[in-house]
């Protein structure tokens, strides 16, 4: 096992490299100036005051001595200025991430929840009521976009009929948790649904596929109670290709759902990507999508992990993925 | 295992309860508060507070920072306001302001001639700017070699007791209205600071102003809330509470109550906004130009030759085009003192729409129509992109071949520097109608596609030296006259901006100025109805 951990990080290690250099080459290649995107085509202003910030910000030096400087820099926690607003782009994460981290951690185990309940009762009693349920929910989340589901919710509940808050983190003159609430409950929906349908027809299978193995024949041939049939040894089996799927949806943590943010003007970091890639403000989008490379490669290594715990041929057969 | 999922289910029941109970839908019909809309970059909710020295018309920015003097709607007349009054002399080339006594700022600290004379000499050394402040203050006497890489000091701007005076090169009869938009900031929150990286200091989520209102909350990512800053020495405003939000929609918000003030020129919520009776749409009418730009530092560019680009106002449809894409907005313009203006020359040609005539000027350029003629933009709304493939097509109709695209690299670097294009779609909010005709002799901008135009320049100096009526007048017409002769920048259509005000607000002003601008609005005078 603990090779095979050896293996894994050595793989993961100069593949970050790879990934931040093709990050910062790429956005190096796009032909907008970060400095002349500052101003308007209109501007007067002095091109000394220009050339000063573009020294101080390193923009003169060679492509390379700024991608090793960029590292640097990343590995300090300090990711530069935003130059849409001039912010600091640690700052910007640290506002908007928090609000990220709400919205989509709600979402993920409530959905969870959600998702593993009806697809145990739907695989437990195929063509039930929740096996209804649960394909009725799967076939909305699946066929329909979570930005089109957004829109219907805020129609209907925050225009029409003025139930909950249009959109936001808090409306004026609100600052706790309970402020934030009502703002919270549309978007968290809208992203349950889309996460909930993958997820519930997952299970579902999963569950069937369990039910069907001699195992699960065996307990109910020695008289097992049916729930404990299906809690201790169904529900448990049927786990791992699900938890796998869950790893998988880490990255979400961090890149948001950037639809969701921006139909529901959510200040996370969904919406700050969009806000960004609309003002090509790419020392934004370089951080943002180095941290979400790094959390999918870090979730991929965590996939992999779980997978050769629950089948040790996986680290036995040099690393398959 | 049932168990389990009863147990579940409480807790999902329980939180859907917990948080049904504790729905408050959020109104802009508080109790003497009112709420408004405005466009802050970064996404989401409110980010910043922007500096007033890039734009200043915002809500948030009349409320909180003060100039010299206060605009009038026009922009052009001014009412005294941190200063007392000015005095100009005979030469024109000296101003002396006074400055108001006893003048506070939020944080009780004295607002003094020291700050002014900070201010301007600051506004030199940040990165971003308004090109109005830059322009103006560089005609003082030694602005010319201040900037970021120095501490040097304006020579000619001096300060004794509460007087500040401005020696200028030359006359310049925009200083004063200029004043009047360019915010004060303080010094002593401020001198400190990275003034290359400004945007980003600690000072604009709470700034130190001298405005009727200051920050109260600031929830980063969601609202600011202003509140009646009580060192403020004029009239106590009559609005308790400015809430400032960032509306995903505009018409729905407006709608459900939730807002009571916002600008646009968007033409879809315009359309829609006739239809809702609890706000008031106010046209106003500004130097907003859309226009085209001609590359002609490019030896083969078919469009070098006047007649070829005079051809293109008579061969394209504009006064069918303008209204069906900016309906209610867009109004077609020939000259950059359009129609309807003072001292607009009514001898230009209407151009109204000849195919005939059109086909026959491009063939009287010698008009290569081989060339695929590269047709640029960097507006990114539908109604841009909209307007831009019907040009496209009816320059198609005249024989001429287009490719149409939107710039790929950020606007100043395409127009000015790499200048892969024939012709580009460019815009402008000018403050005045002279920022229009300066363009032509600006040679950071146009005259790295046009070269130098010494005529333009020096009539451009006429302009900013008129001392009298009868002198602006002659320098416009000039300037009329000189333009339909080169048409070096094809003025296309102009757009009026709304400003939309709940009616539920009463006391405003009754003449709405460019909201782009900061003018007297009567802010403090507004009420909410109960």
């Amino acid at each position: 096992m603990v090779s095979y951990l050896i293996r894994r990080i050595a793989i993961l290690v100069p593949m970050a490299f790879a990934i931040s250099a093709l990050i910062f080459f790429a956005s190096r290649l796009s032909p907008i100036d970060p400095i002349n995107a500052l101003i308007s085509p209109d501007a007067a202003a002095d091109p000394a005051n220009l050339e000063r910030l573009r020294q101080e910000l390193g923009l003169n030096d060679h492509i390379v001595i700024q991608y090793f400087h960029w590292l640097k820099e990343l590995a300090v926690g300090n990711f530069g200025y935003s130059i849409q607003s001039g912010q600091k782009i640690s700052e910007i994460l640290a506002l908007r991430m928090p609000a990220t981290l709400e919205l989509v951690l709600s979402a993920l185990i409530l959905s969870t929840v959600l998702a593993l309940t009806l697809g145990l009762l739907a695989g437990a009693h195929r063509g039930g009521i929740a096996d209804k349920i649960s394909r009725v929910l799967a076939v909305i989340g699946i066929a329909v976009p979570d930005f089109f589901i957004g829109l219907a919710l805020l129609n209907v509940f925050a225009y029409h009929l003025g139930w909950l808050p249009t959109g936001q983190r808090l409306s004026p003159g609100q600052i706790t948790f309970w402020d934030r609430l009502p703002h919270l409950i549309l978007p968290v929906a809208t992203l349950t649904i889309a996460m909930v349908a993958v997820l519930i027809r997952y299970t579902r299978n999963s569950v069937l596929d369990t039910l069907n193995r001699d195992f699960v024949k065996t307990a109910r041939s020695k008289g097992v109670p049916e729930w404990k049939v299906l809690y201790s040894h169904v529900f448990r089996n049927s786990l791992g290709p699900v938890m796998v799927i869950l790893a998988f949806r880490l990255p979400l943590l961090v890149g948001g759902s950037i639809l969701v943010e921006t139909v529901f003007q959510w200040p996370g970091i969904g919406s700050t990507v969009i806000a960004a890639v609309s003002a090509s403000d790419f020392p934004v989008i370089m951080v943002i999508s180095m941290i979400i490379a790094m959390v999918i490669l870090v979730s991929s290594f965590l996939v992999d992990i779980v997978k050769s715990i629950l089948d040790p041929r996986v680290r036995l057969g040099g690393g398959a993925s | 295992m049932n168990k389990v999922i009863k147990s579940l289910g409480a807790v999902v029941l329980g939180a859907a309860l917990a948080a049904t109970s504790l729905i408050t839908p959020s109104s802009a019909a508080s109790n003497n508060s009112i709420t408004v809309a405005e466009v802050t970059a970064g996404g989401g909710g409110v980010q910043q507070i922007g500096s007033p020295w890039i734009n200043s018309g915002s809500i948030s920015h009349h409320a909180m920072f003060r100039a010299l003097f206060k605009a009038n709607p026009d922009l052009v007349s001014v009412k005294p306001d941190l200063a007392s009054g000015y005095v100009v002399s005979k030469d024109g080339k000296t101003v002396t302001v006074t400055l108001k006594s006893g003048l506070k700022w939020s944080d009780g600290q004295p607002l003094t001639s020291d700050d002014v004379v900070w201010s301007i000499n600051t506004l030199l050394r940040v990165a971003q700017s308004n090109a109005i402040y830059v322009n103006a203050f560089k005609q003082i006497v030694g602005a010319d070699v201040v900037n970021g890489t120095n501490t040097t000091t304006i020579s000619g701007l001096k300060a004794n007791g509460n007087t500040i005076t401005f020696s200028l090169v030359a006359p310049l009869n925009t200083l004063i209205p200029i004043l009047a938009q360019f915010m004060i900031l303080p010094k002593h929150s401020l001198a400190d600071a990275d003034l290359l990286k400004l945007a980003s200091n600690n000072y604009w989520k709470n700034p130190v102003v001298s405005g009727p209102y200051k920050v109260g909350t600031f929830s980063q990512g969601n609202f600011i809330t202003l509140v009646p800053n009580d060192k403020y020495e004029g009239d106590a405003p009559k609005i308790s509470e400015i809430n400032i939000i960032v509306s995903a929609n505009l018409v729905a918000d407006a709608k459900a109550g939730k807002l009571d003030y916002f600008t646009t020129n968007d033409p879809e919520t315009i359309r829609a906004m006739s239809s809702v009776s609890t706000f008031k749409g106010n046209a106003v009418n500004l130097a907003f130009y859309r226009y085209f730009v001609f590359n002609l530092s490019q030896p083969s560019n078919p469009f070098n030759n006047v007649k070829a680009r005079e051809a293109l106002k008579y061969g394209i449809d504009w006064n069918r085009l303008v209204p069906a894409i900016y309906p209610k907005l867009g109004k077609v313009i020939n000259s950059g003192v359009t129609a309807g203006m003072p001292n607009h020359d009514a001898s230009i040609a209407k151009y109204t729409f000849d195919k005939a005539k059109a086909i026959a000027l491009l063939k009287e350029a010698n008009f290569d129509f081989s060339k695929t003629i590269r047709l640029r933009h960097y507006y990114g709304d539908t109604a841009a992109i909209t307007f831009m493939t019907a040009i496209a097509q009816q320059m198609m109709d005249l024989g001429i071949k287009v490719e149409m695209l939107k710039f790929q690299g950020d606007a100043t670097t395409e127009l000015w520097g790499n200048k892969n294009y024939e012709i580009a779609l460019k815009g402008l909010s000018a403050f005045n109608v002279g920022e229009w005709y300066q363009e032509y002799s600006n040679p950071a901008t146009f005259g790295k596609v046009l070269g130098a135009q010494p005529e333009f320049a020096a009539l451009n100096t006429k302009l900013l030296e008129a001392q009298t009526f009868p002198q602006t007048r002659s320098a416009l017409m000039a300037l009329q006259k000189l333009e339909q002769k080169n048409l070096y920048k094809l003025p296309l259509h102009s757009l009026q901006q709304y400003v939309y005000v709940s009616k539920r607000i009463s006391g405003t002003t009754t003449k709405w100025g460019n909201p782009l601008y900061t003018y007297n609005n009567g802010l403090t005078n507004w009420t909410v109805a109960k």
